[in-house]
């Protein structure tokens, strides 16, 4: 039994009549291949999970339980309720606030089921099929993962097969039992036959859409429903952070970020620290940061392609070049206005940033952010527009699902020691009083003076606290309460300070930042990612998940906000170790990036820029062919074609064994018909030589011996050995020298 | 009275796609696949969705397979078809049908041969299919032929048509040529007390050979011959086909007249019917050696045997019809 009678035999399940091996086949594809379009919609997260659980349960049911090929009128009426229930039901959870696209989908699959309950003849298998189909369309509509083409190259062949043998069933069906057997004898005989039937269909389809997809000019938006990667999880870019979001999400190895920098050639380092910067905070209550009201406010100005972010009330940088998109150009597009007393304030880097859809519209950023600009690879991110929010924060407003692509410039340069000791311990402004409030207790108070005891600069507090918290706390990625703070005594940084004294890099960063409002030191809290590291398959930098981390910012006058981490560094790196198998998960990314690029965000420039690349061009409203270009690619083409003929013709050579006895039986043949003498269609080779006897033919009796020989071999249970080969063409020989 | 063949008026979508002795239908499937694809090549268009594009262009590779698989089993069909027994006008008749798959490489499946139906006609063959024809092999197949009138008339257009392999389109590939049958007249039963009154009683043995009566010998089968007369054990001795022959015995005889008449007329053909009905009856119900007289002129001698029944039998199709088979 070859292995796909196997298959069929264990997934065709029991038939309600008769049990042919064909027709169990066709139920193993149909229910394959509803299989494979239910996993790419549920993959989407386009249909209800206990809908597919139930679907499941219900169609091991089916397929071990299908109803009869005549069922019951009591039964079929059972049947038509139930799905318009299921259809009203549909309607109902659209109307009360579904997602019309989830309950549609749900539908669907309440439909695959009752088909696989009634799949008695092949219009419900049709049915089937054509229900599988839709499935795959909406999962390619909402899916823009790698896993759907694999799951298209697993559907396509099942689909064509299941087409074909349906077809046949389906003629067996129309002209009576007689053919119906005849279909089921020869399907399973000729089964490998028509699997590469259905394989050639496959190939073909899959060129079609290849070229379709190269060659067909896109007039839409170019993305369609690409989706949030998260839903409505945070991971602490919302309005407001609770403490301890963070270390859910330590584990997490999804890359949520794609980093190219554009003013650094290689080699590129392996992992790579800077703060990317997204979120920042300035109020802290019982264990939560938010906004404050009086938070100082940002402003862009636009120039030259960029949103330059003010800093001091003013635009801190000259744009000398244009933007990546405008052209790809690399290297240095701002000159930074110098800061006295900040030698190292031009230290700039400029990165190309390709960001999933996260569930926020804060754009992230290196050091202090200098300026952004927008990289829209189609007409809906060309609708995207940054504005400036509270304390440095840009935001994409109004920002469309997806992912989006953005260049940033930051300051990574840092003050050095000297020029931070340098400014002392200045009186803090009003307006940056937002940035000194705490309202946590006496203790909390005591503690913070206790620490800064002695500091009379603002760096020498900073880094007080800074070493009082890597000397005396863990990092911990699991976020123990005390007692104290779940009966509401403390607060949980207090707790994290006072009782556990461990806990992950939120603590810290809280704890730092609150410790230094108490001495005076005007902080803010900072949420983004730390570091990123190097893809050399995909020549980028990937964020992932894991590398979230919130740290502090102490505003030094002229200087600005000047980072600090408190977070020890075994704590920064924790996610690290997140990929449980990092190569495997550098190839899966840069698979994965390379689709979204060259697949999903294919658009029309892209396809200029490829006809442009075989010698099309396109001036005006004028199509121009270069032959030059074009030439190798139609060359290369043709010779492509060519191998795959020669090859394919050498293969089926390769493949047809002729038996030596056979060959040898072939070529008498060939001589007697030259003879006039020639096997009539319906004789054996024992007929032929008696019938040659009878009519006197001279070389009847050599023919004679040579036939019972031939026979001997040919129908043995054993392959011949040599000497008999060699006898047997002996034979033949004694015939042609008659 | 010549069978006519009128070209029915067909849909027009089939008439667009049909060319080159092509033609193609579209199934209830099928144009349900095609709504589908339209519907996503239009929402591929409209949102500019690249899988959507994969998709789509998938569905149309599935189409062109589709077409280019059917017009591969259509062009390799090769058909021969001969009526097996005779053939009566308004009487069914066993129609062989020999299809064959010219093609030395790869099967041809799902093949059926049907008459044609862009035409309007009262001739009418069964339909056979045939599952799978070997590369370079025939397959032989039984039908069934009705004619409607007598004479020398073509077989009904017929067209190879498949439906592989997805069973969306129905490819038809008109067959060249036409065989030409010779329709016999209508027959009808007769009454029993006619065939009694004919008959005089037995005769002396003759001495000669005939189907029936005493063992006489065995002699070669001759092509014509009834296959119930081989005598198969000698055959298997002799290794070809022996057939047993009979003395024959004395047999009345009657020659039947024929007023002349045109062919077409009903009182003509009438005539002709009930001539021929009588034929059949006394040849090979009441043994009775038959002859026939058109008016005054002894066309057929009275004789005995299958092959004198198709001399009559032809001369009956074709009595009255030169005219019309010269026009």
């Amino acid at each position: 039994m070859s292995w796909i009678e196997r298959f069929a035999r264990i997934l065709g399940g029991r038939r309600a009549g008769a049990n042919s091996g064909l027709l169990r086949l066709r139920d193993a594809l149909s229910l394959l291949q509803a299989a494979i379009a239910v996993t790419a919609v549920s993959l989407a997260q386009s249909v209800s999970l206990w809908v597919v659980a139930v679907g499941v349960a219900l169609t091991i049911l089916a397929v071990v339980r299908p109803l009869p090929e005549q069922a019951r009128k009591l039964t079929q009426r059972l049947w038509t309720s139930a799905i318009i229930l299921a259809l009203a039901a549909s309607g109902a959870r659209v109307l009360l606030g579904a997602e019309l696209l989830i309950a549609g989908v749900d539908f669907l699959l309440l439909m695959i089921v009752e088909r696989l309950f009634n799949r008695q003849r092949c219009r419900e298998h049709m049915q089937l099929l054509m229900l599988g189909s839709v499935l795959m369309v909406i999962a390619a509509v909402i899916d823009a993962e790698l896993h759907f083409p694999i799951l298209l190259a697993l559907y396509l062949p099942t689909a064509t097969l299941a087409l074909i043998i349906n077809h046949l069933l389906s003629e067996g069906e129309r002209l009576g039992r007689r053919v119906e057997f005849e279909v089921d004898r020869y399907g399973r005989r000729e089964l490998s036959r028509l699997s590469r039937a259905a394989l050639q269909v496959t190939a073909i389809a899959a060129v079609a859409g290849f070229v379709t997809f190269l060659a067909f000019p896109r007039f839409g938006v170019g993305v369609f429903l690409r989706g949030n990667l998260y839903g409505e999880e945070t991971v602490g870019f919302s309005e407001s952070v609770q403490l301890g979001g963070f270390g859910t999400i330590k584990n997490d190895a999804t890359v949520i970020m794609h980093l190219v920098p554009l003013d650094q050639s290689g080699p590129y380092p392996a992992r790579l620290t800077w703060h990317l910067r997204g979120s920042a905070f300035a109020k802290y209550e019982s264990g939560r940061w938010t906004r404050a009201r009086n938070s100082r406010t940002s402003n862009l100005t636009r120039s030259r392609g960029y949103e330059l972010l003010d800093e001091h009330g003013k635009p801190p940088a000259e744009v000398v070049s244009a933007p990546y998109r405008f052209g790809g150009t690399s290297g240095k597009v701002l000159r930074v206005t110098p800061i006295p007393g900040f030698a190292a304030a031009d230290q700039t880097v400029r990165v190309l940033v390709t960001m999933e859809d996260i569930g926020t519209d804060l754009l992230f950023a290196a050091g202090r952010p200098l300026g952004f600009s927008l990289a829209p690879r189609g007409a809906l991110e060309e609708r995207n527009r940054l504005g400036a929010d509270l304390d440095d924060q840009v935001r994409v407003l109004d920002r469309r699902n997806g992912p989006i692509q953005y260049e940033f410039v930051g300051r990574v340069g840092e003050p050095t020691r000297a020029e931070l000791l340098a400014l002392g311990d200045p009186e803090v402004p009003a307006k940056l009083h937002a940035y000194i409030n705490t309202e946590l207790s006496p203790e909390f108070k005591a503690l913070a003076k206790q620490i800064t005891a002695g500091a009379d600069t603002r760096l020498a507090k900073v880094e007080a606290v800074e070493r009082y918290l890597l000397q005396n706390y863990s990092y911990s990625l699991a976020q123990p309460r005390s007692e104290r703070v779940r009966k509401g005594e403390l607060d949980p940084v207090e707790g994290f300070l006072f009782d556990t004294k461990a806990g992950h890099c939120e603590y810290f960063a809280t704890a730092m930042t609150l410790l230094l409002r108490e001495v005076g030191v005007p902080t803010r809290n900072v949420n983004g990612f730390y570091g990123a590291h190097y893809n050399r398959l995909g020549n980028f930098y990937a964020v992932r998940q894991a590398d979230a981390h919130s740290w502090t910012e102490v505003y030094f006058d002229e200087l600005g906000w000047v980072t600090f981490d408190a977070t020890p560094p075994a704590g920064r790196t924790a996610g690290d170790d997140a990929p449980m198998f990092p190569r495997l998960a550098n190839l899966a990314d840069a698979l994965r990036n390379t689709y979204l690029e060259y697949v999903i965000d294919y658009n029309l420039s892209k396809q200029l820029a490829v006809l442009e690349q075989i010698g099309v061009e396109r001036q005006g409203h004028r199509v121009t062919v270069n032959w030059r270009q074009l030439a190798p690619w139609l060359v290369g083409l043709t010779g492509v074609v060519i191998a795959s003929g020669i090859g394919r013709a050498l293969w089926r050579r390769k493949r047809v064994v002729v038996p030596v006895e056979v060959a040898i039986y072939r070529r008498v043949l060939a001589l007697m018909q030259r003879r006039g003498r020639g096997r009539r269609e319906h004789e054996s080779a024992r007929a032929w030589a008696a019938r040659l006897a009878i009519e006197g033919a001279p070389e009847a009796g050599a023919l004679e011996r040579f036939a019972r020989r031939y026979d001997a071999l040919r129908f043995a249970v054993e392959r011949p050995s040599v000497e008999e080969l060699a006898r047997l063409r002996e034979l033949a020989a004694r015939l042609r020298d008659g | 009275m010549a069978t006519t063949h009128d070209p029915k008026r067909v849909p027009l979508i089939r008439r667009m796609l049909t060319a080159r002795g092509r033609s193609l239908e579209i199934t209830k499937a099928g144009w349900l696949f095609i709504v589908l694809t339209l519907a996503v090549g239009f929402a591929a268009i409209n949102s500019g969705a690249n899988l959507l594009h994969v998709l789509f262009g998938c569905q149309i590779g599935l189409i062109i397979a589709s077409g280019l698989l059917s017009e591969n089993m259509v062009r390799r069909a090769a058909v021969h078809r001969r009526v097996a027994s005779p053939l009566h006008a308004g009487s069914r008749s066993a129609l062989v049908v020999e299809l064959r798959n010219a093609s030395s490489r790869g099967d041809m499946i799902s093949v059926s041969v049907e008459d044609d139906d862009r035409l309007t006609t009262t001739d009418q063959t069964e339909p056979v299919f045939a599952v799978a024809v070997p590369a370079s092999a025939a397959m032989t197949l039984h039908s069934s032929v009705t004619m409607h009138a007598r004479g020398l008339h073509p077989l009904p257009r017929a067209v190879v048509a498949t439906r592989f392999p997805f069973g969306l389109f129905v490819k038809r590939r008109e067959l060249p040529g036409r065989e030409r049958v010779l329709v016999y007249p209508r027959i009808h039963p007769i009454d029993p007390a006619l065939l009694r009154r004919s008959r005089t009683g037995d005769g002396e043995a003759l001495g000669a050979r005939s189907r029936a009566g005493e063992f006489y010998g065995l002699a070669e089968y001759r092509e014509g011959e009834e296959l119930r007369r081989i005598h198969w054990p000698a055959t298997a001795r002799l290794g070809r086909a022996v057939v047993q022959e009979f003395e024959a015995r004395g047999e009345a005889e009657q020659v039947l007249t024929l007023e002349p008449g045109v062919g077409g007329e009903p009182s003509f053909e009438a005539a002709i019917e009930q001539i021929a009905s009588q034929i059949v009856a006394l040849l090979r119900e009441g043994r009775v050696a038959t002859g026939l007289r058109y008016g005054e002129q002894l066309v057929v001698e009275a004789g005995l045997g299958p092959g004198h029944e198709r001399r009559l039998l032809e001369f009956l199709a074709l009595v009255g019809l030169e005219s019309e088979e010269h026009s």
